[in-house]
C-alpha cells in the first residue's frame, strides 16, 4: 500500500494507514478470485471504445 | 385532498383524479410537501425541498387542464430525486461534503428533465450514501436515512432517501442509480418496487458517476406501474451519454397486463439459493409458487461476478474522485474513504482482468436466456440490518453487514441486465425478491412483477 501510494503521489495519513490496508485485503481477495479463473485467450475486455 | 388519499394511492391514481379534475396537482403537491414536513424529518430522507418550485410546476399543469391542453402521462405525480442526479439551482452533493462548495447545477440531469418534461413534479432532492458507495446510506455528513418501517434500521443503500421517500409515503416515486444493487437494496429493505433497467436504457447525464461501466438510472416507486410509466418517459437514445443505447423506447406500459404466457421463467439456484436468511427464500418460492414456476437455472461463476464488479467499482470510483483523494482525504466519509484510498492503488491487470471476465460471464448468460426469459431471485440475504451495525451472521458464516447486502444483486448489474425487484413481506419486516430479464427485455420483467402485484403476492409496504 505505501509503496502503490508513492508510485500516484497519494498521501495515506497515519489515521487512515490501518482502513485502507484493510480495504486492500478485501479488494485483493475479490482480485484473487478474478485473477485465479482461467480464461480464454481470446476473450476481450467488455467495454468496446468506437473512434 | 387529505393525507390518508395521498399515501393510499399509487403515482398515477394521483395522475388520473387530477387529470379528471377531481383534485388539483396544487392540492396534491401540497400533500406532498405536508407529508415531507410532517413526516421527512424521521426517515431523514430529503437533503433539499423545492416548494416553490414544485408550486408553480403544479399550477401550469392546472393551468394547462383549465385550457384543455394535454399536461403530460405523468400530469402532478409528485417525485424526488437522489441528490446525486443534477437539479437546477441546487448543488448535486451526491451525498458528499465535498461536493458542497461547488455552484449549483445549470441544468437538471436528463432523467430528472424527462419526468418535468411529462408532467411531474419535483419536490426535492434526496439523501445517499456518499458517492453511491455503499448498501446502507448511513452518511456521516447529512444523517444516516432511517428505515419507514424501524427506525433503528438502515434503509438500505446507495439510494436510501429514495426508498425512504417512498416507503414513509412522502413521494410515490423516486429516481434512484444503480451500480451494484443500489436501486434494488434500498427498495426491498424499505417495502419498495425498485426497477433498474438495461444497462445504457436510460441516460446518465447529469448524473454524478460512481463507476461509468457499470452505472444504471433507475425508479423506486409504489407500484409497477409507476416505475414502468417513470421508465417509459426516461428511456430512449441520447447522444450526449456514450453509453446510452441508440435502440429506439419500447414503451412497457401498454404490454404490462400480458401476464405471463409464453415467459418461460426459473428460480436461480447456486449461489442465489444461499448464504442468506430463510425468509428470503420463502420469499421468493412464495413468488414462484405464485406464478406456478418450478423450474431451476443456474448461472455460473456468480461469486466470481460480484468479486469481479467490485474490483470495477473501487478502481473506477477511486478514479472519479482521485484529486479530492489526494487534496482533502480528511472530507470524505468514513464509511467510504477507505474503500477509496485503495481503490486508487489497485494494480491495471486486477481491473482489466475483471472486465475480460465481464465478457466472458456475459456470454454465459447470454447461453441461458436461450432456454429461459426470467429468472428469479432474492434482492437482498436478509431484512434491513440495524444502523451501526458491522457484522452479521448469514447461514451459520459472520460477514460484514453492509458489503453482503449486495450478495444477491451484484453479479446481475454487473452485466447490465434489466431487474425489478417487488416486495414481498414474509414476516415483519419487507423482503425483496428480483425479477431478472435478458438485456432489452424490460416488458418481460415489468409483465411478472404486474401479475404479482395483481395476484396480491407483491405490494408496496408503506408506513402509516
Amino acid at each position: 500500500v505505501d509503496r502503490a501510494a508513492k508510485l500516484i503521489g497519494l498521501p495515506i495519513l497515519p489515521a487512515h494507514r490501518a482502513g485502507v490496508i484493510q480495504a486492500m485485503g478485501v479488494i485483493a481477495a475479490a482480485a484473487t478470485l478474478v485473477m485465479d479463473f482461467p480464461l480464454p485467450d481470446d476473450v476481450e475486455a467488455a467495454p468496446v471504445f468506437e473512434p | 385532498m387529505n393525507d390518508l388519499d395521498y399515501v393510499g394511492s399509487d403515482g398515477l391514481g394521483l395522475v388520473a383524479a387530477i387529470r379528471a379534475r377531481q383534485v388539483s396537482a396544487r392540492a396534491v403537491t401540497e400533500a406532498a410537501l405536508a407529508r415531507v414536513a410532517s413526516r421527512g424529518v424521521a426517515v431523514n430522507a430529503f437533503t433539499a425541498v423545492l416548494a416553490d418550485q414544485a408550486r408553480a410546476d403544479a399550477e401550469r399543469i392546472d393551468g394547462a387542464l383549465a385550457a384543455g391542453r394535454e399536461p403530460g402521462p405523468l400530469a402532478g405525480l409528485p417525485f424526488a430525486a437522489k441528490n446525486l442526479f443534477a437539479v437546477a439551482g441546487v448543488t448535486t452533493l451526491a451525498g458528499s461534503r465535498i461536493n458542497a462548495s461547488r455552484p449549483p447545477a445549470r441544468r437538471d440531469a436528463a432523467a430528472v428533465a424527462a419526468l418535468r418534461r411529462a408532467g411531474a413534479i419535483l419536490i426535492g432532492a434526496l439523501n445517499m450514501d456518499e458517492y453511491a458507495y455503499g448498501f446502507t446510506n448511513e452518511n456521516a455528513h447529512h444523517g444516516a436515512v432511517r428505515n419507514p418501517h424501524d427506525p433503528a434500521r438502515v434503509a438500505g443503500g446507495s439510494s436510501g432517501g429514495s426508498a425512504a421517500a417512498v416507503g414513509a409515503g412522502l413521494v410515490p416515486l423516486a429516481l434512484g442509480s444503480d451500480t451494484n444493487g443500489s436501486v434494488r437494496v434500498p427498495a426491498a429493505l424499505c417495502g419498495a418496487f425498485g426497477f433498474k433497467p438495461t444497462y445504457g436504457r436510460v441516460s446518465r447525464i447529469g448524473c454524478a458517476p460512481l463507476a461509468g461501466s457499470l452505472d444504471h438510472v433507475g425508479a423506486l416507486g409504489r407500484s409497477v406501474r409507476d416505475v414502468t410509466a417513470a421508465f417509459d418517459a426516461m428511456h430512449g437514445p441520447d447522444p450526449e451519454d456514450p453509453v446510452c443505447a441508440r435502440r429506439p423506447a419500447e414503451p412497457c406500459r401498454p404490454v404490462l397486463g400480458q401476464g405471463i404466457d409464453g415467459l418461460r421463467i426459473a428460480v436461480l439456484d447456486d449461489h442465489f439459493a444461499r448464504g442468506g436468511e430463510p425468509d428470503v427464500f420463502a420469499a421468493v418460492a412464495t413468488a414462484a409458487s405464485a406464478l406456478g414456476v418450478s423450474r431451476r437455472a443456474t448461472i455460473p461463476e456468480a461469486h466470481r461476478a460480484r468479486a469481479a464488479a467490485m474490483v470495477i467499482t473501487a478502481c473506477e470510483g477511486s478514479s472519479n474522485h482521485l484529486d479530492d483523494l489526494k487534496r482533502r482525504p480528511q472530507d470524505f466519509d468514513p464509511l467510504t474513504r477507505h474503500r477509496f484510498l485503495a481503490g486508487a492503488l489497485v494494480p491495471g491487470v486486477f481491473y482489466q482482468q475483471a472486465q475480460r471476465f465481464r465478457a466472458w460471464y456475459r456470454a454465459q448468460v447470454a447461453r441461458l436466456f436461450g432456454e429461459v426469459d426470467v429468472l428469479l431471485a432474492p434482492t437482498t440475504p436478509c431484512p434491513a440490518p440495524r444502523i451501526g451495525q458491522d457484522r452479521m451472521v448469514l447461514d451459520g458464516v459472520e460477514v460484514p453487514a453492509r458489503a453482503s447486502l449486495g450478495l444477491f444483486t451484484q453479479p446481475l448489474s454487473f452485466i447490465g441486465l434489466p431487474v425489478l425487484s417487488v416486495p414481498v413481506r414474509t414476516g415483519l419486516l419487507p423482503l425483496g425478491v428480483q425479477i431478472i430479464g435478458a438485456p432489452f427485455r424490460e416488458a418481460h420483467v415489468l409483465r411478472v412483477g404486474a401479475l404479482l402485484e395483481a395476484k396480491g403476492v407483491a405490494a408496496a409496504a408503506v408506513a402509516p
